[in-house]
């Protein structure tokens, strides 16, 4: 029969246990020397000192276990403890003293390893902590709203600043009595958010007591926990943006408005031009239809005065009327009707320019340019003029208005050339990205620097006394019709002699 | 074949607002040597309803002159309604005007004038105009109505 039949048993035991005296080990199981990583047999008589993590540690833990098991009976308590190797392990340790009420007669101990549960347990209250952190000082605003009562039960300091309230006011009272809510649809919201199992997403303005309305842009995720219906709010401040953005559509529709209102006037203005030239044709026939009529009665009088048998007295005081003041009056009132006529004339042309329909093409700029070369051949030859094209980009534009803005500007070479020198014209032209540019270039009289912007105003002649005949509109049509078709047209000083017109369209 | 007459049995109607393009008209055509009679109207509608009533006398012939525009009706309109009716279809008409605005013309045209004329800015070029539009029309031949 075995010495010690029950020792066998507690050996073999899943728990470590183990019995004390006088700071050393009278026995231990298996499963305790296992523990503490030591060869079973070999405890008893250790100094169980050696597997604290230190002295102080070890007189803390005795202290407190040794007066619990004097007191009442038994100690339970987590350890920090060693093996033997020196690595440290959460133990559970309980213990009863041999004798009860007699700490000197040592204690029976039981030993388990709960470092893993400890450390899990560690491990989630610093999750927790770090949660709570996170939601604290999270720029979000976060709040949870219980279902039952409408209440609050948790709000960052964020979601207090967007909403305007402390925390205490926020976490007290339903949701659903709280004025600012009702009013801005919140409170309808988070309802509807409750009810429903999907979550939301909305953008509200929530007008505060005396304070600007906040915009917020709203996450409301529901859920249940252990049975009860939980609401997450999350919210964002988005009133910066939301004011930009109105700004941004305030100042596009004004935009807008203005562009329309800027069309209608265009109109108006080329209707009043066109509807103005026309009617002020209709007096200009009657001023120069019977200027004709007085010029035929003149040379009538004074052909009748010139007639023998005329008094002398008459003849003389009546004849330099007819043959001089009268004449002269008629030839003001001519040269003025003839003025008027060309004006009205530019006018009507410009408002068509403006007013024709447009019929955009691929034009062949090379065709175009020969074409426009060939009718003004012989304005060339007559000033013995020499024009030289070069091989040109096509672009798309409507044909008959570029063919006028090219006639116009080498009628422009022509009429203002220099007659110290011969007149040589030369039209050249590349393509760079979706733009073909056009370069007239001349060797004539030239446009000083300080006059280069007045050439393309209406009626605006550098020289209205020089020799070149004109109304003054073909360059102020020439930008009209470059800049309806969507080009540009500018002119620059070369560094010789003459000038040099610049046109930019859509390439074709 | 239509019975057509020669140009001494044609009456000149001229529908025009303007006094001083009345009077110069009439004058130059007459200069030209027209002797025919003339009546001038002062707006479209006084010349519409001119040519549609029936005391038109069935043994003359009628040709308008027409200006556009006219107070209470424009010669547009005028020309529309002449053009349109079965009874004054054959009456020619010259639209003679200040606006050369090539949409009118195209216009004009559309609605059957015979002739399109802008009056001409210029000292000479009106009675210039006008004499050979007088001497054009005594060569003519025209339908009675």
């Amino acid at each position: 029969m075995p010495a010690h039949p029950p020792l066998a048993l507690l050996d073999r035991a899943a728990l470590g246990l183990a019995q004390v005296r006088g700071r050393r080990f009278v026995w231990a199981n298996a499963r305790w020397a296992e523990t503490l990583g030591v060869t079973p047999g070999t405890l008893a008589g250790a100094d169980v000192r050696l597997y604290h993590l230190d002295q102080d540690a070890y007189e803390a833990f005795g202290r407190e276990a040794y007066r619990t098991m004097a007191e009442r009976g038994r100690y339970a308590g987590e350890v920090r403890m060693r093996r033997v190797d020196g690595t440290p392990f959460w133990a559970r340790l309980c213990g009863s003293l041999v004798v009860p009420g007699e700490v000197e007669g040592g204690a029976f101990w039981s030993l388990e390893d709960v470092t893993a549960r400890v450390e899990a347990q560690e491990l989630q209250a610093e999750g927790l902590a770090l949660n709570q952190k996170l939601i604290a000082s999270s720029a979000t605003g976060i709040l949870l709203l219980r279902a039952v009562d409408g209440c609050c039960v948790l709000a960052n300091e964020a979601a207090c600043r967007m909403l305007g309230e402390d925390r205490a006011q926020l976490l007290e009272g339903s949701f659903r009595r709280r004025p600012a809510w009702l009013r801005s649809g919140l409170a309808d919201a988070v309802e509807a958010a409750l009810a429903g199992p999907a979550e939301q997403r909305l953008e509200l303005s929530v007008a505060l007591e005396g304070a600007a309305p906040v915009w917020l842009d709203l996450q409301l995720v529901p859920f249940t926990s252990r049975g009860e219906r939980l609401l997450l709010v999350m919210m964002v401040d988005v009133s910066e943006r939301m004011q930009a953005g109105l700004e941004l559509r305030r100042t596009e529709k004004a935009r807008e408005a203005l562009l329309e209102e800027l069309k209608q006037k265009n109109k108006e203005l080329e209707t009043l031009v066109h509807v103005a030239s026309h009617d002020l044709r209709s007096p200009l026939v009657n001023i120069q239809g019977f200027s004709q009529r007085l010029g035929k009665g003149l040379d009538e009088l004074r052909r009748r005065l010139e007639q023998p048998g005329t008094p002398e007295a008459l003849g003389e005081a009546l004849l330099p009327l007819l043959q001089e003041r009268l004449p002269a009056a008629l030839g003001y009132i001519r040269a003025s009707g003839a003025k008027m006529d060309a004006i009205i004339n530019g006018l009507l042309r410009l408002s068509r320019a403006g007013r024709m329909v447009l019929r955009t093409e691929v034009l062949d700029m090379d065709h175009l340019l020969l074409s426009a070369a060939a009718s003004m051949a012989f304005q060339f030859q007559s000033v013995e003029g020499d024009l030289q094209l070069e091989p040109l980009p096509p672009c798309l534009a409507d044909p008959a208005q570029i063919a006028q803005v090219f006639s116009n500007l080498l009628d422009n070479a022509i009429k203002y050339r220099d007659p110290a020198r011969p007149l040589q014209v030369r039209v050249s032209g590349w393509r760079e990205g979706p733009t073909a540019h056009y370069v007239v270039a001349d060797n004539g009289l030239g446009v000083p620097a300080g006059q280069q912007d007045r050439i393309w105003e209406i009626f605006q002649r550098l020289d209205p006394t020089g020799p070149a005949p004109g109304e003054g509109l073909g360059l102020t049509l020439v930008r009209r019709m470059v800049e309806r078709n969507g080009g540009r047209v500018s002119v620059s000083t070369p560094d010789g002699p003459g000038c040099r017109f610049q046109v930019e369209l859509p390439a074709g | 074949m239509e019975a057509t007459e020669t140009a001494q049995n044609l009456t000149l109607l001229i529908a025009e607002d303007d006094d001083g393009h009345a009077d110069l008209i009439q004058e130059h055509l007459r200069e030209a040597g027209m002797l025919n009679p003339m009546v001038r109207f002062r707006d479209g509608l006084e010349a519409f309803a001119y040519l549609s009533s029936p005391s038109l006398d069935p043994g003359r012939s009628y040709l308008l002159l027409l200006d556009i525009n006219m107070p209470r009706m424009d010669g547009m309109e005028v020309l529309r309604r002449l053009k349109g009716s079965p009874a004054t279809r054959n009456i020619p008409v010259i639209m003679l005007t200040t606006t050369d605005d090539p949409r009118e013309v195209a216009a004009c045209y559309g609605l059957g004038c015979n002739f399109y004329l802008v009056k001409p800015m210029g000292f000479d070029a009106l009675a210039e105009t006008l004499q050979c539009l007088g001497r054009f029309l005594l060569t003519l031949q025209v339908p009675r109505p």
